[in-house]
């Protein structure tokens, strides 16, 4: 009887005490520093990266506020990535979610840690999400999310300096289909290279952002 | 020769479908830019629609620099016809009203004569296409505004304002030597033909059979580049992202000689026919 109750508190210390938490508390730390930004202005520099899309650099007006979606305002035709704008992570934070620690390492005298984000919600809008913490300087070096009706996507964040944590660059990886375009719009008689046409339906493709320029920061 | 030219211009400018020609050649203009408006967003739609999951869209792609692509895309069938008919007039209207057997009683060289009218045809195909440049970008601009223009040319390829009225000027610049060549085709088929309505079916047929060849694949890239009707759409090669120029210049360059033998042949059979 003795061993048997032995087990099952030690299994029941194991369960508690593993790598799952509610939330990861550098997580928090960082969501907290994100938080304390209601708002910013910086320029903008967006570069489509897609290899059957070939459009020059475009610039804008990135403005935030906390609460709403970032904005961009300009002047030219500018495809604004529908991901990769949520600054202060309100997207994966809006329903109730679990961490679970998946690993911890060093890399270029950083330490980085892997989590899970699992959201325990049914209108959660995505599965998961692998956040890669940058613990020495208290900020998201990269976000894999996985949502229910967009696809995955990965975020690769840069920063100016140790301390800053709003990026200077912001790198947008998802996947694009192939895009059927009628073959008489806008180019009489082009060739077509069909093997290539049907091999390549899924593209990867980058959205490039680089942000200057801070202002108006509160 | 100077008032050889001088005639045949005066000669031009007194014709009555002269005009008509340029009326029609601007309704023709006001009608595919009002359908152009309609696909352009139609297919921008479609285009667009399957980036909407990755993508919003800021400032709007039916502007004036698409509406004056699309404007060039439809042109170059509409007209090379009204050239053909106006620039063959000159020389059929003669025979129908035996002017020209008064014309040639003158201390005038039938080579002369005729070189004469192929100069006049000439610079009213380079007038025509001016106007449609100008008034396609200018309806275009003013009506749509400026902003990117979009294209599918080995991929999707967006040019910026400056850019994209460069290209298409350049393609206006290009698609002008295919609009000579067809004029000088047109006069010679005149010398040939004599008739005005005998030569309108024949520049028509002309025509039509030179873009169903056009999508012929020969097998052979020599021969895709070397016969006429494979190098009226070089004026497309400016919108690749990078221009190919070297290609461009070989078809420019072809249909320039090919335009100079067709010529050389209307002179020839004109100077050997006998007018009477």
């Amino acid at each position: 009887m003795r061993p048997i109750i032995t087990t099952l508190l030690l299994l029941t210390c194991l369960i508690t005490s593993a790598q799952q938490t509610e939330i990861d508390p550098d997580l928090l730390e960082i969501k907290q520093r994100l938080d304390s930004i209601k708002s910013f202005t910086a320029d903008l520099s967006l570069d489509v990266d897609i290899n059957f899309i070939n459009m020059p650099k475009k610039t804008g007006t990135l403005i935030y506020k906390k609460g709403s979606p970032a904005q961009i305002k300009t002047d030219d035709f500018m495809l604004v990535p529908k991901r990769g704008l949520d600054f202060s992570l309100e997207q994966l934070f809006e329903h109730p979610v679990i961490t679970v620690h998946r690993e911890t390492r060093m890399q270029d005298g950083d330490s980085l840690k892997v989590i899970n984000v699992i959201p325990t919600s049914d209108k959660s809008n995505f599965s998961i999400a692998e956040l890669t913490l940058n613990i020495t300087k208290k900020r998201i070096a990269e976000s894999k999310i996985s949502t229910l009706r967009d696809g995955s996507y990965t975020i690769f964040f840069s920063f100016p300096d140790r301390t800053s944590i709003l990026p200077k660059q912001i790198i947008i990886q998802f996947e694009v289909e192939r895009i059927k375009i009628p073959l008489s719009f806008l180019g009489k008689d082009v060739e077509i290279d069909r093997k290539l046409k049907r091999s390549e339906d899924i593209k990867k493709g980058s959205i490039i952002l680089d942000i200057t320029n801070y202002r108006d920061l509160l | 020769m100077i008032a050889l030219l001088k005639m045949e211009s005066f000669r031009l400018m007194r014709q009555s479908r002269t005009y008509f020609a340029l009326a029609g050649v601007l309704l023709i203009e006001v009608v595919v830019l009002l359908s152009a408006y309609y696909q352009g967003n139609e297919v921008i739609d479609i285009v667009l629609s399957q980036l909407q999951e990755s993508f919003y869209f800021k400032g709007t792609l039916v502007n004036g620099n698409l509406i004056s692509y699309l404007i060039l895309n439809s042109m170059w069938f509409h007209l090379p016809l009204i050239l053909m008919i106006v620039v063959s007039g000159l020389l059929t209207s003669e025979y129908k009203d035996r002017t020209l057997l008064t014309a040639m009683m003158q201390p005038v060289s039938k080579v002369q004569y005729l070189l004469s009218k192929y100069v006049v045809g000439i610079l009213f195909s380079l007038i025509i296409v001016l106007l449609l440049l100008l008034t396609s970008l200018g309806l275009s601009y003013a009506i749509f505004g400026k902003g990117d223009l979009v294209v599918l040319m080995g991929g999707l390829n967006f040019y910026e304002q400056p850019e994209a009225l460069s290209r298409i000027v350049m393609a206006f610049i290009a698609g002008a030597f295919s609009m000579i060549f067809y004029s000088v085709t047109s006069l010679t088929l005149a010398v040939i033909f004599k008739d005005v309505t005998k030569t309108w079916i024949v520049s028509v047929l002309f025509i039509v059979i030179s873009s169903l060849l056009m999508k012929i694949d020969f097998g052979s890239e020599i021969l895709n580049n070397l016969f006429y009707f494979k190098l009226n759409q070089s004026w497309q090669l400016f919108f690749y992202p990078e221009i190919p120029w070297e290609n461009i210049m070989l078809k420019t360059g072809l249909i320039v000689m090919y335009t100079i033998l067709m010529g050389a042949v209307g002179l020839l059979i004109f100077k050997k026919k006998d007018i009477g």
